[in-house]
């Protein structure tokens, strides 16, 4: 039954995929500027030198020609060649390079969004209404409306130029280097996004905490860590989970600022950078992998809901 | 003690301190020690010097580059130049020990002996026969730079001669500043990938490229070079793409040297503690373009009431925060020294032009005495990712509305200009900047600025401005012939338009470098020129510690 859940899935975000590559390809076509303009920049060019680049690249084909070709080399897992953000180096490896470091950014980020968003925003959840939920609440306001950019900077100075704790920007090589250079760029991306994991996972254990099951459980004479981990927390998992799903898709987004401000080489950048330049090949395979990083977040959300919650499981035995 | 709406705000309150902190130490420039010309320097060799570049290099053969400035700044120290222009227009040999033009048509280089490639290959004639050819014919980026190339051929042992279609006379500047030789055989090894950081060009360089990738590149010196070894031993260049993170990099040490792409934000710069930023006059002209053939602005009186509202001296302090010279007629002195015997006799010619100095009173009688006196519509676009730009459009809106000319500034990228200004469709006041001259011979823009041969899709006469007089004069400027006579047609062309308005030269933005603390450039400048052919690297020196 799962495995029939998790196909057809599967099959929707395929056609969602195509879907978002033809709206991109069409989106970049009418988007002023052309891929020739960003090869020339502002530098004088003969009417040989245009002939020449118009067929090297296929420039001047009509829109579905182009569109066809694209598509036929991604069937054949070919995603072309870059046309101006790294002129002639393959796609699928420009991507590769850069995407395994968003990965390793997102990855950081989320532990310490675990790390320090569930807890704050279950202690929030215990203590409503007093001193603790008030502060922790009072952060995570302050959290979220802080713009990411800022905060990177207040990082990067406190930290990498006052105190010298952290490098200013760079990746490292090496286990421990990579660890140290992507501390700063992910506290900053999960100081920003934990505070919605914190709100999420308050409102949940208040529901939660509201329930009969927890009043009986208190009145058996469990142990408070008990009824908050096995009765409490579990019951609130769903919606947190859920909002997590969210925050992985918000981080995309996010680390946008994040790697430009940090000089990290990640799919943030590339994408900036591809879109600039209108390099038509280099951002058609970033959105197909971001598209497809989101569309296999959420089956993950889902599965996990579905293991979470008996009662979801039901929902998908009738199809829904 | 904090009241309850107090201790809600603290956190918000710390991040503004946090800012206020970093504000204040960005602006505390008294307290600073520079260590420019004056810092002693050392003969010592420096371990690692990291410059921060502002994004990854597009590749690494300068020809095929999107942007072959960026690429050819680290390497030309990988693979040389035939031979390096100096802004005064004298040639220092690199590559080729002599050159002579036997004829305007004919550049003939000698080579030097006993230079090998980094893989122990010798230096041939066919390499620099083939590096020729390759960067000035189609697709290379370069080929449209080094006008009139005909072809390269081996004439000799150590020989390659040019032919070129025309007399053009920037032609052996042109192949000089953009031809950098590299290995024909691993060039055609590598055909499809080559400029990839897959296939990497092999050169004669100082340096070779030991890793590239999205995070940077580092070049390591290398044994064997045939000239003097430079100081530095390793070369990182990296990637930092934000400015402030760059000057942030720079204050912890991390960085060694940054070009700088806001001008304005120089006074920052200057105030990291040991840093000296390296300012130069350069190239890169701006200017206004009004077209011409078209209502309003085909009327002179109109042109000249624009260039009469355009306060120039306000832009050079606003938009480029004074790092800039004012422009006296279409190009700096510098790009006629070539043929008006000198930068002096330039400059005086350039003073002597018709001037349209900021003067509301003379604008309106201008406009008065055109057919718009009442003033009319139109639009200035501005760069989103040049801020200079912005300043120019907003302050030029502000002057023309007191003539009652309603101007619309509207954002564009640069991708959107780029390609409306070579399918010749730029409208309304247009605003072009950042256009590099080059050398000492006014040919390169001047030459391409004006007259029919200049109109049209790709070209660069944007204001379609030509006159009988041009015409008359455009073809001797874009042909190498005696200075006295090019020196007339020139002074005609440029005469023609500070009259005629079709352009109101703005100001030569200036190129400024920040070196940090530790290090100085043995001649005590770095000028855009020592940027494009990487003598900013073979200049590095240590200075001594205090």
């Amino acid at each position: 039954m799962v495995a029939a859940f998790v196909l057809r899935r599967l099959g929707a975000g395929i056609l969602l995929l195509l879907t978002l590559s033809f709206l991109v390809f069409c989106l970049l076509a009418l988007s002023p500027g052309t891929p020739l303009q960003a090869l020339l920049g502002t530098r004088p060019a003969s009417p040989e030198l245009v002939d020449s680049l118009n067929a090297r690249y296929h420039l001047n084909d009509p829109f579905l020609v182009q569109y066809g070709r694209w598509l036929a080399g991604v069937c054949a897992l070919d995603f072309g060649q870059s046309i101006s953000v790294q002129s002639d180096a393959p796609v699928g490896q420009i991507l590769s390079e850069r995407m395994a470091l968003t990965l390793q950014l997102g990855g950081y980020a989320l532990v310490l969004i675990l790390l320090v968003g569930i807890p704050l925003g279950m202690l929030a959840g215990i203590r409503r209404g007093r001193r603790t939920d008030r502060a922790i609440s009072a952060g995570a306001t302050v959290a979220i409306s802080a713009p990411a950019f800022v905060l990177a900077i207040v990082l990067l100075y406190v930290f990498g130029v006052a105190l010298k704790w952290f490098p200013v920007y760079g990746t490292g090589t090496g286990f421990a280097e990579r660890v140290s250079h992507l501390t700063l760029p992910a506290v900053a991306l999960a100081t920003v996004l934990s505070g919605i994991l914190v709100r999420q996972t308050r409102a949940a254990m208040l529901t939660a905490m509201s329930q009969d099951y927890i009043t009986f459980a208190r009145l058996r004479g469990l142990s408070p860590g008990r009824v908050l981990v096995r009765y409490a927390l579990r019951n609130a998992a769903l919606p947190v989970v859920t909002s997590l799903g969210l925050i992985l898709v918000a981080a995309l987004t996010s680390t946008l600022f994040i790697e430009q401000v940090f000089s990290l080489p990640g799919i943030g950048t590339l994408l900036l950078a591809a879109v600039t330049n209108n390099d038509v090949p280099v951002v058609q395979g970033a959105v197909l992998v971001l598209g497809a990083s989101v569309i296999l977040t959420n089956l993950a959300v889902d599965l996990l809901g579905l293991a979470l919650d008996p009662r979801t499981r039901f929902a998908v035995k009738d199809g829904a | 003690m904090l009241n309850r709406r107090s201790r809600r705000t603290a956190p918000t309150v710390l991040g503004g301190l946090l800012l206020m902190s970093l504000t204040a130490t960005a602006c505390a420039g008294t307290d600073t020690t520079d260590n420019g010309a004056a810092a002693k320097l050392t003969d010592d060799d420096i371990p690692a010097f990291t410059f921060a570049l502002p994004s990854q290099p597009p590749g690494y053969d300068k020809a095929t580059s999107t942007q072959p400035v960026v690429t050819g700044s680290f390497m030309s120290l990988v693979t040389e130049p035939l031979e390096r222009v100096a802004p005064n227009g004298s040639y220092t040999p690199a590559l080729a020990e002599k050159v002579v033009q036997p004829d305007p048509r004919t550049i003939v280089y000698k080579l030097r002996s006993g230079v090998k490639f980094s893989d122990g290959e010798p230096l041939t004639a066919e390499d620099v026969a083939w590096s020729l050819t390759h960067t000035a014919t189609p697709p290379a980026q370069t080929s449209a730079s080094v006008r009139g190339f005909s072809s390269a051929k081996v004439t000799g042992n150590l020989e390659v001669t040019v032919k070129l279609s025309a007399a053009v006379p920037t032609a052996r500047a042109g192949l000089a500043g953009a031809t950098l030789v590299q290995e024909k055989k691993f060039a055609a090894a590598h055909a499809s990938k080559l400029g990839t950081s897959a296939a990497i060009p092999v050169g004669t360089g100082p340096y070779e490229v030991t890793s590239a990738n999205a995070s940077g590149v580092t070049l390591t010196r290398r044994d064997g070079y045939w000239g003097s070894r430079p100081k530095v031993k390793k070369l990182n260049l990296k990637v930092i793409t934000d400015d402030n993170s760059a000057q942030l990099a720079m204050r912890s040490g991390d960085v060694d040297m940054r070009v700088l792409t806001n001008v304005k934000s120089a006074p920052q710069w200057r105030a990291v503690p040991g840093t000296h930023v390296y300012s130069a006059a350069s190239d890169t002209v701006n200017f206004l373009a009004m077209d011409v053939t078209k209502a309003p602005f085909d009327d002179v009186h109109v042109r000249r009431a624009v260039a009469y509202a355009t306060d120039i001296p306000g832009l050079v302090k606003a938009a480029w925060g004074g790092e800039a010279t004012p422009l006296k007629g279409f190009l700096p002195a510098k790009n006629l020294a070539g043929v008006a015997d000198g930068n002096e006799a330039a400059q005086k010619f350039l003073d002597s032009l018709p001037s349209h100095a900021i003067d509301l009173k003379k604008a309106k009688a201008e406009l008065a005495k055109s057919g718009h006196a009442d003033g009319f519509s139109t639009t200035i676009a501005y760069i989103d990712t040049v801020p200079a730009t912005k300043v120019l459009a907003l302050s030029l809106q502000q002057n023309l509305k007191t003539l009652g000319i309603d101007v619309t500034v509207k954002s564009v990228t640069l991708n959107a200009w780029s390609a409306k200004f070579y399918e010749h469709k730029l409208t309304g006041i247009s605003l072009a900047f950042g256009f590099t001259t080059s050398g000492t011979d006014p040919a390169s823009l001047l030459g391409s600025a004006v007259g029919k041969e200049n109109i049209g899709p790709q070209k660069v006469n944007i204001a379609n401005f030509t006159t009988p007089e041009v015409e008359k004069a455009l073809p001797v400027v874009n042909t190498a012939g005696t200075d006295a006579t090019r020196w007339d047609a020139t002074q005609t062309l440029l005469t023609q338009i500070a009259d005629q308005v079709p352009y109101v030269p703005l100001a030569a933005q200036d190129f400024l470098m920040a070196v940090g603390k530790g290090f100085a450039s043995s001649t005590g400048k770095v000028t855009v020129d020592d940027y494009f052919d990487g003598r900013w690297a073979l200049n590095l020196r240590a200075t001594q510690a205090e």
